[in-house]
């Protein structure tokens, strides 16, 4: 196995033409490592990761039909038990080095904001500009931005909420974000009848694989039978979007970890790198666009939207705080200018919730099947705080921590704490 | 054997607590923390950079961004336009199927799924 940041990778490469992704384990745990604390429990937002007979023993997942592979049980076992199965890696390296094929990067807005860790700078430090240039230093062709189509998503998802509240578009409220991959497939799964409240836009990479390989390619003037498109995510269930038959122009998927490893297998530093800018076709961003990272965000960008469509140049607000924080579910609202008489009633007031972590969001889903939410968009990220806690995201200073502690002290068999001590080296490579 | 056993659950015990966020150890893993933090606190650094970098961009938001606008002019047209529609948007897929079918076989539990604890241990 291979190890990015402390995780281990199995490297199964999966091709989108093959594998129904529906079938696919894209976490499991090493049993030999699992301490049985639990914790990978708590997080699992799904019943899907548990002790594989009865009560107690190693953990496990039990059926990847139940696991919407959120990566919240990886990113906080303290043992660093749990691994990823599928990575792109080698193929990556293999179709820059492939002179026929036109690598295109696409990193996510919370890339910038997690990479940064793996290379000594203190948690939430922007290596925008960094990131950049170490990207085109592997090898890529062009560098676009997965902000600039969550600018599109955005217009597309603001234009779609407004067109549901007046009633233009037959679709019922409240209207559900559809950037996280690892929610979609939480309510496909768990909350089918909820289905037709999703947003029908594609997430952000999405757009990305549909516009890059259509539209980005007739503007750029690329061959686009020979672009290989790179999706970049804070995520594990982006590479299960990846592979979704819907979505199409995604060639591989990597979390912000295994771009780290890339980068430092190539002698590349994110320090020695100069701040440079994403090609501007597809590449060009707003602070709308960067603030999907976090949970509210999506909402946030959404509202900055709204408010100028209902009210014109005139009236600006572009802070909505009452949408930002780790709480569970935040609540706003937004007045509008004149009251709509619509087929869901009169409405006054835009009425919005944001779930940080799928646990939450179950309550607003038993809500909206009761017929009681009283809200008209719901933002939903999978992972508490948002895709820059992502399952993707290096591993939290605290949990790396936990898990040397966990070498160091609390050990008592010493074959065991030698094969701790050997994963801890693989830790600090 | 009950050695073990006493040391596993205190092990498990603090590695609960760790990742639970209530206490961090002394030697902090990233040299430039040298304080105790939990990691509610780690999270929170993370979003106060991105709403950092928010305040420092130039265009705030969305229908300002001068590639989207062209987008849309040379190529969409408008929101949910034709192409926006064939490009952009998506259909869903129900897959409650595998769930009833673990439930009878024993591997799911509705009722289980439906009891799990609202909150994460990070929160305390
Ligand atoms: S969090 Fe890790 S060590 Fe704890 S039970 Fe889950 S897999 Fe095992
Ligand atoms: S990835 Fe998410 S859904 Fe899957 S087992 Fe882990 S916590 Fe549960």
């Amino acid at each position: 196995m291979r190890v990015c940041e402390g995780v281990q990778y199995q490297g199964i490469v999966p091709s989108s033409k093959v594998t129904d992704p529906a079938d696919l384990f894209f976490v499991q745990v090493d049993k030999s490592k699992c301490i049985e604390c639990g914790t990978c429990s708590e997080y699992c937002p799904t019943t899907a990761i548990r002790p594989s007979n009865g009560d107690d023993g190693p953990r496990e997942v039990v059926h990847p039909g139940l696991c919407v592979a959120c990566g919240q049980c990886l990113t906080h076992c303290p043992a660093g038990a749990i691994y990823e199965t599928v990575c792109y890696v080698d193929e990556i390296f293999a179709a820059i080095d492939d002179p026929n094929k036109y690598t295109v990067a696409v990193p996510a807005p919370a890339i910038r904001y997690g990479l940064s860790e793996c290379f000594g700078y203190p948690p939430g430090t922007c290596t925008y500009g960094k990131m950049v240039t170490a990207l085109r230093r592997l090898g890529f062709d062009k560098v676009w931005d997965n902000e600039f189509t969550a600018d599109l998503t955005i217009m597309e998802e603001g234009t779609e909420l407004l067109k549901r509240v007046t009633g233009e578009l037959e679709r019922p409220l409240p209207q559900f974000t559809s950037c996280c991959p690892a929610w979609v497939k939480y309510c496909e799964t768990f909350y089918p009848d909820l289905i037709p409240h999703i947003s029908s836009c594609k997430s952000p990479i999405g757009m990305a694989g549909g516009a890059g390989k259509v539209y980005g390619a007739k503007e750029a003037g690329i061959d686009a039978s020979r672009m290989y498109l790179v999706s970049i995510m804070p995520c594990i269930a982006k590479k299960f979007e990846g592979l979704r038959p819907e979505i199409t122009g995604i060639d591989a998927t990597i979390t912000t970890r295994e771009l780290a490893y890339m980068l430092k297998s190539k002698g590349i530093d994110l320090k020695d790198c100069h701040e440079d800018k994403a090609d501007p076709l597809m590449g060009t961003s707003s602070g709308a666009a960067t603030i999907f990272a976090a949970t509210g965000g999506v909402m946030e960008a959404a509202l900055r939207f709204a408010v100028w469509k209902l009210y014109g140049e005139k009236k600006r607000v572009i802070d909505f705080k009452a949408v930002r924080g780790l709480k569970g579910i935040k609540e706003a609202t937004v007045r509008l200018p004149h009251t709509l008489k619509t087929p869901h009633g009169k409405i006054r007031e835009l009425r919005v919730a944001v779930a940080s972590g799928l646990k939450y969001a179950k309550v607003l889903c038993d809500q909206v099947r009761a017929g009681k939410s009283p809200y008209h968009f719901i933002e939903v990220m999978a992972c508490p705080g948002g895709c820059v806690c992502g399952g993707g995201e290096p591993i939290l200073p605290g949990v790396r921590e936990a898990m040397e502690r966990a070498l160091k002290r609390w050990y008592g068999s010493l074959k065991k704490r030698l094969q701790y001590y050997e994963s801890n080296k693989l830790l600090n490579a | 054997m009950r050695l073990i056993e006493f040391t596993r659950r205190q092990f498990i015990k603090a590695g609960m607590i760790a990742t639970g966020g209530l206490l961090m150890g002394l030697k902090a893993t990233n040299k430039a923390y040298a304080a105790i933090k939990s990691l509610a606190d780690y999270m929170k650094d993370r979003l106060k950079g991105i709403y950092k970098h928010d305040r420092e961009m130039e265009i705030r938001c969305s229908q300002d961004n001068p590639m989207i606008k062209y987008a849309y002019k040379k190529f969409f047209g408008h929101p949910m336009s034709d192409l926006s529609e064939k490009l952009l948007h998506t259909e869903y897929q129900d897959r409650s199927a595998i769930v009833k079918k673990l439930e009878q076989e024993g591997i799911f539990s509705r009722k289980a799924f439906d009891s799990l604890k609202i909150g994460y241990p990070f929160e305390g």
